[in-house]
């Protein structure tokens, strides 16, 4: 989290940020695949952390903090193939959401890809909290079932922007 | 923000990383119609995502 906030820090040169990074390993080495990465096409081959804390810039840096604690929280423990499966399934959904951005040249690249990366995040913690009742409840075919099962066994349910009264009100599916 | 990820989750349903049975048809949703995706579009980020998520994966693992 020093990491985060010194990319919010204006004042913070490049050399304390690939410092900061340098203290946590597994985030320096995800700083460092990152910068490599097709995902970001850079020409030249980057092995220095200050090089990648430059070529990629303070808002993709803040938002590999995040991801890599989501890829944590997600793979660290994970028990059961479906975890697998949903955090591939939250992966492609970052990636698609960064390409519908890049697509409709909306601003915010890195906040597309970590809101698409975090939107499952609440299936994981009921499928933590409660495996054999929640894997349950992901069987049925419909969202919107799955959506008001979360809601009358939980008393919440996991979607970002979507609600089950507004699915049914506003704009009905179809079958 | 919040269309923008509904469109990613169908998204990533039609390029073969969904974890539930059954989805949505991707060009009728209310989401892809307020962001006015074609469905042109749409399949072009289907095969992007289809194609790149791979490399999304190796960076993040």
């Amino acid at each position: 989290m020093r990491v985060a906030a010194l990319t919010q820090d204006l004042d913070a040169s490049t050399r304390r940020i690939a410092d900061a990074i340098g203290c946590d390993p597994a985030l320096a080495a995800r700083v460092l695949r990152a910068a490599n990465s097709p995902l970001f096409c850079f020409q030249r081959n980057i092995t220095a952390l200050p090089m990648a804390v430059s070529a990629l810039g303070n808002e993709t840096i803040y938002s590999l903090v995040f991801m890599s604690a989501a890829a944590e929280a997600f793979t660290k423990g994970a028990r059961t193939s479906f975890e697998k499966d949903l955090w591939e399934h939250s992966v492609a959904v970052g990636f698609a959401a960064r390409e519908i951005m890049l697509m409709l040249r909306l601003r915010g690249l890195e906040e597309g890809f970590l809101c698409g990366l975090l939107h499952d995040i609440g299936k994981l913690l009921l499928l933590r909290h409660d495996p054999s009742s929640y894997k349950e409840l992901l069987k049925v075919g419909h969202e919107n079932e799955l959506l008001s099962g979360e809601l009358s066994i939980y008393g919440l349910y996991t979607c970002s922007g979507r609600s089950p009264r507004s699915q049914t009100l506003e704009s009905p599916r179809r079958d | 923000m919040a269309r923008v990820v509904d469109v990613a989750d169908s998204i990533a349903y039609h390029a073969g990383f969904g974890v539930r049975l059954a989805e949505r048809d991707l060009a009728e949703t209310e989401s892809v119609m307020a962001l006015r995706l074609t469905k042109e579009q749409l399949y072009l980020v289907v095969d992007r995502t289809r194609s790149g998520s791979g490399d999304a994966f190796s960076m993040l693992s």
